[in-house]
């Protein structure tokens, strides 16, 4: 607990540097509630124009919509901290580091837990600002909770595999088709379903669904998500220690 | 005239090396498995707003993605004392772009859907789509010097350049629309799905070349002024 603490104490300044820098902070503040924004006032209007037009009814669809934001945010956040450790390794920050008392466990600790809570406050804001399905206080932070691990996995992918910024892009579009899996699995009937389970972004969003359908068994999806990413949290971090290590 | 083959040779090499092709590939195959399920009238509405969205990594982010690192190595401020000129640059990386989205988005449209689209209107489509991407990517990209300020502004970007999408889906309607320059690329790679009016395939064709000469005339300014006198760096 101390060395965590010792951590933070050591790297938030460095990272709240590095954000002060970039304007990156304000940006996930602001754009979080931006996106809600845009939901709430430009969905229903959406709807409407469409149930004129085609009588199609896009209510039907609200609760698909939001399970996007179940792994949206924690994407986001992962990517956007796995850009900031890009910036860092092309300047150097991570090799002075080494030359630091911070023991590497407490750095890899820091780099896990970091994106994950901003994950969990982002989800916990932008939910209730969005307002299209109901979502209660305590289903809503077992969601952000669950879907959180997905932060740390995607930033260090990118900080694992990307040698530098350009790559980093590159890796970005390939994993950026794991978005899309979760939503298309919607429309597929189980046991065919079950073949999305193989992409880690599908259990928080299937929980989504349980959750709203009034399933009392959506804990379970989530337990399942956190556990799976959880395994694939521990080759990555292997990685990003290595390389790390230069 | 040997000057931009050794560009293009040297955005090659530079590209594979990032992973760009392997990227693409991954991504092809990950598609066409999802769309296989989807019928081809569905595919048919789909195709061409799902290429117009892919292209926005492709082209815009790669772009932006290449300049930045060149700027962290300083290899952009050492073009200017090359006999390289900055038209030939942006060349070299549209024509380099360009190829990689053709490739790939013929690979995704004829594995899921078949062969039963007319190539030329798609492939005039793609490369007008690269031009006004890489040109309009490089132009904003230039102003910042890390990626992480350029992230967030960069979604608003690429919402403006997405707009005509808003009536390929019928959601928004109106003639403004044919003014802006992504429309006229976008009408082409529907034309190749459906049938079009000739008229809309020539506006697509005029306009969306009309858009090419002042966004190159931009970004030869742009590197004029952030690469070569290095004003307002921020």
């Amino acid at each position: 607990m101390m060395k965590a603490i010792r951590a933070v104490r050591a790297l938030g300044p460095i990272d709240a540097r590095g954000i002060q820098r970039d304007p990156l902070l304000r940006w996930l503040v602001v754009y979080p509630v931006f996106l809600a924004l845009v939901i709430r006032w430009g969905v229903p209007a959406l709807a409407a124009r469409l149930e004129g037009r085609y009588d199609f009814d896009l209510s039907g669809y609200y609760v698909l919509l939001m399970s996007f934001l179940v792994e949206l945010l924690p994407i986001l956040t992962g990517m956007v901290v796995g850009f900031l450790l890009l910036d860092q390794k092309d300047d150097g920050t991570l090799t002075a580091l080494r030359v630091t008392p911070l023991t590497r466990a407490g750095y890899l600790a820091y780099r896990l837990t970091m994106p994950m809570a901003v994950s969990v406050v982002m989800t916990l804001a932008v939910f209730p600002i969005a307002g299209l399905v109901r979502v209660a206080p305590g289903p809503l932070l077992l969601m952000a909770l669950g879907s959180a691990p997905l932060a740390p996995l995607f930033a260090l992918l990118l900080g694992a595999f990307a040698g530098n910024k350009v790559e980093g892009f590159a890796l970005g579009k390939a994993s950026g088709v794991l978005f899309i899996p979760p939503v298309l699995a919607y429309f597929v009937d189980p046991p065919w379903q079950w073949a999305f389970g193989l992409m880690p972004t599908y259990w928080p969003v299937k929980a989504f669904w349980v959750q709203q359908a009034g399933g009392r068994g959506y804990p379970a999806y989530l337990l399942v998500g956190a556990a799976y990413q959880a395994l694939l949290l521990v080759p990555l971090l292997r990685r990003f220690d290595r390389v790390m290590q230069g | 005239m040997s000057r931009l083959p050794a560009a293009v040779a040297c955005d090659v090499r530079l590209q594979y090396r990032n992973g760009f092709y392997a990227a693409a590939a991954f991504v092809a195959v990950v598609l066409v498995v999802l769309l296989r399920w989807l019928p081809p009238e569905t595919l048919r509405l789909l195709l061409p707003a799902l290429v117009l969205a892919n292209m926005q990594v492709n082209t815009f982010y790669f772009v932006a993605g290449l300049v930045l690192l060149e700027k962290a190595e300083g290899s952009l401020e050492a073009l200017v004392v090359t006999p390289l000129r900055p038209g030939e640059y942006l060349t070299s990386k549209v024509l380099t772009l360009a190829l990689l989205s053709l490739v790939e988005a013929m690979t995704i449209v004829v594995a899921s859907y078949g062969l039963g689209f007319n190539p030329w209107p798609f492939a005039a489509g793609i490369a007008l789509t690269a031009a006004l991407y890489c040109l309009y990517g490089f132009v904003v990209v230039v102003r910042y010097d890390s990626i992480n300020e350029f992230l967030f502004p960069s979604m608003l970007y690429t919402a403006i350049l997405s707009l005509p999408l808003l009536d390929y889906f019928g959601l928004w309607e109106g003639w403004l629309v044919y003014l802006h320059p992504v429309q006229a690329p976008l009408v082409l790679l529907e034309a190749a799905f459906r049938p079009v009016p000739a008229r809309e395939v020539a506006y697509g064709l005029l306009y969306g070349t009309l858009w090419v000469a002042p966004m190159a005339a931009w970004g030869v300014k742009a590197f004029g002024r952030f690469v070569v006198a290095r004003e307002g760096v921020r």
